[in-house]
C-alpha cells in the first residue's frame, strides 16, 4: 500500500530530524496512513518549520493527496531528476502531470519502473502513457506560449520552483521544434 | 510525543467547529508553529487544513486568541466563504446562466493562465451562440495540452456552424483517436454540409394504392411499381445562421399508372437568425407540381419558426400559410392552407432524440365542403444504431373534419388519418449512403369511399456534399 510505504520512508528520515519534529512527523505519517491528509499536512508543516530536512517532501505528497499539484511541485524543491525513494518519485511524477508537466511526468515515471512494485509499477505506466499521448505531436508555438506565461506568472506570484519547472517543460518542447521557438527564454527561466 | 499524538487524535476526532479542548500540556512554541501553517493555508484558500492547524494551535495555548479568532471566523463563514472564480464560474455554468460563467472563467484566468477555464469560456460563448467571442477562448485554450483536443473539437464546431466545412472535417479527423466515433462522426457530418450543399436520392418502391381505392373495393390495379429522382441545393453564404437560398426538384415515374406521374420544383429564400441551439427562421418558397404531365399545383408559401433548447430539451414551434392555386379540374380546391405546430424533443444521450408535437391545420378554400380543420399528435424517434446506421421512426394521428355538408353524400365529411414511417439509413462512405423505408397510412371516414389503405416500401441511394 502506498501509504505504509510512505511510513516506512519516514522510518528512516526520522532519525535525520531536528529535535521536537520527529513527534509531528510520526503524528502527519499517522493522519496520512488514516487518509486523514489535511491534518497530515498540517502536522508536515509543523515539522517542516520544526527544522525536519523531510517533512517537506512528505507535505508534498500529502498536497498530491489533496489534488493540489502546483503547490506540490513547489514543496518538492527544485529539479525534477527521479531521486531514491520510486514512491517519492511515483507522488512527485503525479503531481507534475496533473500540473501539465508531462515531460516531468514521463522522467519520474520512467523512472518508477517496477521499483515500488507491481501496483505502483501499473500506476505509473498508465500516467506514462496519458503523458505520452499529450507529448505525441509537434509542439505548437502556442502551447511553448502558454508554458512560458505560466513559468513568468508563477514567477510573479513567488513560486519559483513551480516557475521554473513550466520553463522547463517550455524548453523542452522547444527543442523538439525544428525552430527552437522560445528556447534560450525558456532556459534562461530555468536559471531565473 | 504521546501529548501530541493524543491532542491530534481529540482533535480530528471532533468536528474543526467543536469547542476546542485545552491540551494537557500548554506548548506555546509549537502552537505559534501550528498558526503559521494555519496563516500560510488559509492564504493558500485551503480553509479546512488552516481550521484544523488553528485548532490545533488553539488546543496547545489557550492564550492564542489570533488563532481562536481565525477558527472562529472559518467556522462562522462555513459554506458561505467565497469560492473561486472557476468554481463559481462552474456553479453559473450549470445552472445555465452562461453569461455570468463566462466573466468568472475569465476572472479564473487572471493573473495565471488556466486553459481549463478559458475552455469553459469558450463552450459558454459557443453555446450563447456567440462564436466570435469563443474563438480566442478556445485559440488560448488550445494552448493547454490538457484541454487541447476539447477546445479543438468547439473550434471544429464552431466552423462547422459557420459552414466552414473544409475546415472543421480535418480538425475532427484529426481528433478521432482521442474522441473516436463522436468525431469521425462529425467528421462526416462536415463533410455533408458547407456553406453550399448539394443532396440526390434515386429510388424505386411499389405503392399499393396509388389511387386510394377505398377498403372493400376490388383495388386491382391499384398498385404500381414507381421510380424517382429528387435532388436539392442549399447556399448559406453566412452559415447556419444568415439568409439562405435553397432549390429543389422531384419527379416520381409511375411504372404503369403514368396519370398520377408527380414531378415538383420549388425555390426557397430564407433567413436563420441563430444556431442549432436556439434560432428563428422565416421563409419564403415558391413551388410547381404536376401531376400526370399536366400543371396541377402553384403555390406561395410563408413559414416561421423558433426553437430554444434547454440541455436535452428543445421547444420548437412553426407556422405556415401557404396560398395554394390548383389547375384545371382541381381548381376548386384552390385556397390557403395554415398549419402550426408545437413541438418538444428530447435528446436520450448523443444517439437518440425523441420528438413529440400536436400539430392544427386549417385549409380554406373556393367551395366550402372541401375545406376543412384537422389536427392531432405526433411523434418521431431517430436512433443512431451504429456508426453507420441510423433508424427514424415516425407517426401521426390527425382528425381531419370537413367545411360543410357534401353534396352527394348529404353529410359532413370526417376523417382520421394514421400515418407511420420507419427509415433505416446506412452510411456507404463521407457522401453515400443507402436508406429503406417503409410508409404506411390508413384513413378511416364516415363516407365509406373515403376509407383506404397505402403501404409504401422503398429503397434509394443518397449523396450529399457540402461546399
Amino acid at each position: 500500500m502506498i501509504p505504509s510505504g510512505l511510513a516506512i520512508l519516514l522510518g528512516l528520515a526520522l532519525g535525520a530530524s531536528a529535535p521536537g519534529a520527529d513527534a509531528h512527523l510520526l503524528a502527519g505519517a499517522s493522519a496520512f496512513r488514516e487518509e486523514r491528509f489535511d491534518l497530515a499536512l498540517v502536522e508536515f508543516r509543523v515539522a517542516q518549520s520544526l527544522g525536519s530536512p523531510d517533512a517537506s517532501i512528505y507535505a508534498a505528497t500529502t498536497l498530491v493527496k489533496l489534488n493540489r499539484p502546483e503547490e506540490a511541485v513547489e514543496a518538492y524543491g527544485q529539479g525534477d531528476a527521479p531521486g531514491q525513494d520510486p514512491i517519492v518519485d511515483y507522488y512527485r511524477g503525479l503531481a507534475c502531470h496533473e500540473a501539465r508537466l508531462y515531460q516531468c511526468a514521463e522522467r519520474l515515471m520512467a523512472a518508477v519502473g517496477d521499483r515500488a512494485g507491481p501496483r505502483i509499477a501499473g500506476l505509473a505506466a498508465d500516467v506514462r502513457a496519458k503523458a505520452a499521448a499529450a507529448l505525441a505531436a509537434e509542439p505548437g508555438r502556442e502551447t511553448i506560449d502558454w508554458y512560458v506565461t505560466r513559468c513568468t506568472a508563477e514567477r510573479q506570484a513567488k513560486r519559483q520552483v513551480l516557475g521554473a519547472a513550466y520553463c522547463r517543460e517550455a524548453a523542452g518542447l522547444a527543442k523538439r521544434r525544428p525552430d527552437r521557438y522560445r528556447l534560450p527564454e525558456a532556459e534562461a527561466g530555468t536559471r531565473g | 510525543m504521546t501529548a501530541l499524538l493524543l491532542a491530534l487524535a481529540l482533535s480530528s476526532s471532533q468536528g474543526p467547529c467543536e469547542p476546542v479542548q485545552p491540551a494537557e500540556r500548554p506548548d506555546p512554541v509549537t502552537a505559534s508553529a501550528y498558526r503559521k501553517v494555519g496563516d500560510q493555508e488559509l492564504a493558500a484558500g485551503a480553509r479546512e487544513t488552516a481550521a484544523a492547524a488553528y485548532r490545533m494551535a488553539a488546543s496547545l495555548d489557550p492564550s492564542d486568541e489570533g488563532s481562536r479568532k481565525a477558527l472562529r471566523e472559518l467556522c462562522l463563514s462555513g459554506d458561505r466563504a467565497a469560492p473561486s472564480p472557476f468554481r463559481r464560474g462552474l456553479e453559473l455554468m450549470e445552472r445555465g446562466e452562461l453569461r455570468g460563467a463566462v466573466v468568472e472563467f475569465r476572472q479564473a484566468q487572471s493573473p495565471i493562465p488556466d486553459g481549463s477555464a478559458a475552455l469553459l469560456e469558450g463552450v459558454c460563448l459557443y453555446r450563447l451562440g456567440d462564436d466570435a467571442e469563443a474563438a480566442p477562448a478556445l485559440r488560448t485554450a488550445e494552448a493547454d495540452p490538457a484541454v487541447r483536443d476539447s477546445a479543438r473539437f468547439y473550434l471544429g464546431l464552431i466552423a462547422l456552424r459557420r459552414g466552414d466545412s473544409s475546415t472543421a472535417a480535418p480538425i475532427f479527423d484529426a481528433l478521432t483517436p482521442s474522441y473516436g466515433t463522436v468525431a469521425s462522426d462529425m467528421a462526416l457530418l462536415a463533410r455533408r454540409s458547407g456553406i453550399f450543399t448539394v443532396s440526390a436520392l434515386a429510388s424505386a418502391g411499389w405503392n399499393s394504392n396509388v389511387t386510394l381505392a377505398p377498403n372493400g373495393y376490388a383495388t386491382t390495379g391499384a398498385s404500381d411499381g414507381f421510380a424517382s429522382i429528387a435532388a436539392s441545393a442549399l447556399w448559406r453564404p453566412l452559415g447556419e445562421s444568415g439568409p439562405y437560398l435553397r432549390a429543389s426538384g422531384a419527379y416520381q415515374q409511375q411504372f404503369q399508372l403514368t396519370a398520377f406521374d408527380i414531378g415538383a420544383v420549388s425555390g426557397a429564400a430564407g433567413w436563420q437568425l441563430g444556431h442549432a441551439n436556439r434560432a428563428v427562421v422565416a421563409e419564403y418558397a415558391y413551388s410547381f407540381g404536376a401531376l400526370g404531365g399536366a400543371p396541377y399545383l402553384s403555390s406561395n408559401r410563408l413559414l416561421a419558426s423558433g426553437w430554444l433548447t434547454w440541455d436535452s430539451f428543445t421547444l420548437t414551434g412553426t407556422y405556415l400559410a401557404r396560398f395554394e392555386s390548383y389547375r384545371s379540374i382541381y381548381e376548386p380546391f384552390s385556397g390557403t392552407l395554415q398549419w402550426a405546430e408545437a413541438k418538444g424533443a428530447w435528446w436520450f444521450g448523443p444517439f437518440a432524440r425523441l420528438g413529440v408535437s400536436y400539430r392544427l391545420g386549417v385549409d380554406t378554400v373556393q367551395v366550402n365542403y372541401l375545406s376543412w380543420i384537422d389536427h392531432g399528435p405526433h411523434a418521431d424517434l431517430f436512433a443512431q444504431l451504429s456508426r453507420s446506421l441510423r433508424l427514424g421512426l415516425d407517426a401521426s394521428l390527425a382528425f381531419r373534419t370537413y367545411g360543410a355538408v357534401a353534396p352527394g353524400p348529404g353529410a359532413v365529411r370526417k376523417d382520421v388519418y394514421l400515418t407511420g414511417t420507419a427509415s433505416l439509413e446506412y452510411d456507404l462512405g463521407n457522401h453515400w449512403a443507402l436508406q429503406a423505408t417503409v410508409n404506411a397510412q390508413q384513413s378511416w371516414s364516415n363516407l365509406p369511399q373515403f376509407t383506404w389503405l397505402q403501404v409504401v416500401p422503398g429503397l434509394g441511394i443518397a449523396y450529399l456534399a457540402g461546399f
